[in-house]
């Protein structure tokens, strides 16, 4: 007879590859401080305030809403802090407090929370949150308007606006060099193009991000602009410039890559990503806005469960 | 290195057959039990075991396995001086026909699949696997290193007793030179999971996709595990039916070992031949880490189709979390049969098993694991697919039944 010791009873598979989403945020937030701390370098404390308040009042709001919801607490999956970071990378480094936490409440509360949580939201929570700020209050989210006390060395003027309303030959001061380097007016996380491109590449390695969807974006967005710039070159500036510019490479990397607002499918990512991208350069050049990343994106959220149906036929499916 | 398991001094086998009384069952305690008895525990109904070694019957129990399945389990105290009978199976002669296979020989060690006999007339293709299915098991392959006279006679008795045109060896990859004695057509595997899956091994090897929800069989193909082929070629050579099982036994510290017991003994005694130690909120699984099934005691029994038994430690097991999917499609992009598992998992959560099975492909799941593997949630997806895919079938058989 054997003793009747407890075993522990579960069902297959009894082995994990170790992935948690714990670590998937973390590294992606990882990633994400790398041009957030070259904003605060070139910014100074005004930044450090903005990033500072932004992750911990995002944390804040996930866990008031775990409390009235009832549910576990889920902060501690760095999803919160990681919204109230990439939240802080699009704003101007003087954004005052107040539209701050508004920010973080809009994306985590009402984008996120209320959907059902993590996985359930529709859109990018931090996308949907910029979007209303920038409805709500455009001065606040004008780079020219905010940043002009600021004395860096470089033109202090959003690249993007500048070309937008005065012809690319106005921009012509910033080499690609300069935009990789972070030497433009911009959010404090998206204007260190090199920062983001090294932090893609880890994320993409890893697997944290699908590759299919960053790259076809920034296709979009380059072939798009080169279209616009053939046809008219007084007008329109070339790929380069809008690929290092404003907010395409941040976009790119950790935009349109949220994993419950994109498509999981190969050509359903392809076309979302080539489409966000067209979307960005259009929004640019004929659109009301002088960047079109943010509301190029949620538009493609808004399709991604429709185009996300274009999937391959499954294993002996008949019919 | 061999481990040979001593008989053990009480076997237990679970009959898939269910009771509601006991007025059904044909064994009661206390009946005496010959080895090789065929034990048909309930009345009528056709399931059965082979009594691997004699003695007298102390318990009859109902048993629920995965996902309300039930079993009648029967205890048998050994009694050395039990076991020289002969069976009917020797009466039987030693030409083995579909018939005699059916009626002593599917719990042979390896085990026959009930389609083999379900869909006689429409198997043309015989798939003989040498490979294990699940990962870490080397069980199948160890018989076609050192059993291929064996071998060689199952797959002999296969040919007379089954209508195939087509009898096909699966191997690993790095094992091509030992499978090209056997006598028939050698298909290797690539060496990662889930390659030996029958499904795969169809589509890859023979060209054929097996339509999503039905059996390998009704396609035709029947897969037959290396093991049982050789148990039948013995069963011809000796007029018995062979009774010790292979096992590729998996220790704590991940040491591998071939054991060999009696169909019928308590894991407990093949782990304590083995010298493994297990303790409280250990895990043991029969069958491999991706695929296999933990069990409640270290009573139960090895069976006939148990090729691999794991130990994992309290602190090895890695926990599952009541977390909702977070749409990263990991489980997308592994799936082998291309399930879409982000969107399958919604239905499965709130039991819409149709809408699953419908549109996003439920059956068309060749059960590997994989996506569950692979989850960062670590939501229990697998579990989750073969729940659905049980409801599903019982909710349709229950609609057919009414139709
Ligand atoms: S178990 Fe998961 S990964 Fe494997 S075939 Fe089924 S759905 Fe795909
Ligand atoms: S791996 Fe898990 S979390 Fe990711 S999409 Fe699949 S079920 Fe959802």
């Amino acid at each position: 007879m054997h003793s009747e010791r407890k075993l522990v009873v579960s069902h297959a598979p009894f082995w994990h590859d170790g992935g948690s989403i714990a670590a998937r945020h973390y590294n992606i937030l990882l990633a994400a401080l790398i041009p957030v701390i070259a904003g605060i370098v070139t910014y100074g404390v005004p930044a450090l305030g903005v990033v500072a308040l932004a992750v911990s009042t995002a944390i804040g709001w996930e866990f008031l809403m775990n409390k009235i919801t009832r549910r576990p607490v889920t902060v501690g999956d760095g999803n919160a802090a990681l919204t109230g970071l990439l939240l802080a990378m699009l704003l101007p480094a003087t954004m005052p407090w107040w539209v701050v936490v508004t920010g973080t409440f809009l994306a985590v509360v009402i984008c996120k929370q209320i959907f059902g949580g993590l996985g359930a939201n529709p859109f990018n929570p931090v996308l949907m949150g910029t979007a209303m700020l920038m409805t709500g209050w455009p001065m606040l989210m004008d780079f020219n308007h905010m940043l002009a006390d600021y004395v860096t060395g470089f033109n202090m003027v959003d690249p993007l606006w500048s070309a937008k309303y005065f012809g690319p030959e106005t921009v012509a001061s910033f080499t690609a060099g300069d935009l990789l380097l972070g030497k433009q007016a911009g959010g404090i996380g998206t204007a260190f193009g090199l920062g983001i491109i090294i932090g893609g590449f880890y994320l993409m390695i890893r697997g944290f991000i699908r590759w299919e969807i960053v790259l076809s974006f920034l296709v979009g967005v380059a072939v798009t602009a080169l279209a616009f710039n053939m046809k008219n070159p007084d007008a329109y500036a070339g790929p380069v410039f809008h690929l290092l510019a404003g907010y395409t490479l941040a976009g790119a990397v950790f935009f349109a890559t949220e994993d419950s607002s994109s498509p999981v499918n190969l050509t359903p990512m392809l076309i979302y990503g080539v489409g966000g991208g067209v979307m960005t350069v259009l929004i640019r050049n004929i659109g009301v806005y002088v960047d079109g990343v943010v509301f190029a994106i949620l538009v493609m959220n808004l399709i991604n469960p429709l185009i996300d149906k274009i999937r391959p036929k499954a294993m002996g499916k008949v019919a | 290195m061999l481990q040979k398991v001593p008989e053990p001094s009480r076997i237990t086998f679970f009959v898939e057959a269910d009771f509601v009384r006991r007025d059904q069952l044909a064994f009661k305690t206390g009946d005496g039990v010959e080895s090789g008895q065929k034990i048909q525990p309930v009345l009528g109904n056709l399931a059965y075991a082979e009594a691997s070694l004699g003695g007298t019957v102390t318990s009859v129990f109902s048993h629920t396995g995965n996902f309300g399945k039930k079993y009648t389990g029967i205890t048998i105290t050994v009694d050395k001086g039990k076991t020289a009978a002969g069976s009917r199976f020797q009466e039987a002669g030693r030409d083995i026909t579909i018939e005699t296979a059916g009626n002593f020989l599917r719990c042979i060690p390896g085990g026959l699949p009930d389609g083999l006999f379900a869909f006689a007339d429409k198997i043309h293709t015989i798939v003989i696997q040498g490979a294990d299915e699940d990962v870490l098991g080397v069980t199948r392959a160890y018989t076609v290193k050192h059993e291929m006279a064996a071998l060689k006679q199952g797959i002999d008795v296969l040919r007379k007793i089954s209508g195939a045109r087509q009898i096909v060896l699966t191997i690993p990859g790095a094992m091509a030179s030992e499978g090209g004695t056997a006598g028939v057509e050698i298909k290797t595997l690539k060496p990662e999971y889930p390659a030996a899956n029958p499904r795969l091994v169809a589509r890859d090897c023979l060209g054929i996709t097996v339509p999503a929800g039905s059996a390998c069989e009704e396609a035709g193909i029947c897969f037959i595990s290396a093991e049982a082929v050789a148990s039948l070629g013995k069963a011809r050579d000796t007029g018995m039916v062979p009774s010790r099982k292979m096992i590729t036994v998996i220790k704590k510290s991940g040491e591998k070992v071939m054991a060999s017991a009696v169909i019928g003994t308590p894991v407990g005694d093949v782990l304590t031949a083995c010298s493994e130690k297990v303790n409280e909120n250990d895990r043991i699984v029969f069958g491999g880490p991706m695929t296999g099934s933990a069990v409640f005691s270290e009573s139960h029994p090895v069976e006939a189709d148990t090729d691999i038994v794991i130990v994992q430690d309290a602190g090895q097991i890695p926990g599952v979390a009541d977390r909702s999917c977070i749409n990263c499609g990991d489980c997308v992009r592994i799936c082998p049969a291309r399930v879409p598992v982000n969107m399958l998992i919604r239905y499965l959560g709130a039991g819409d098993y149709a809408t699953a099975a419908d549109q996003y492909d439920l059956l068309s799941c060749i059960e590997c694991g994989l996506c569950a593997f692979a989850c960062p949630a670590n939501i229990p997806v697998f579990q989750y697919i073969k729940l659905g895919k049980y409801e599903f079938a019982r909710h349709n058989a229950a609609e057919a039944e009414h139709a």
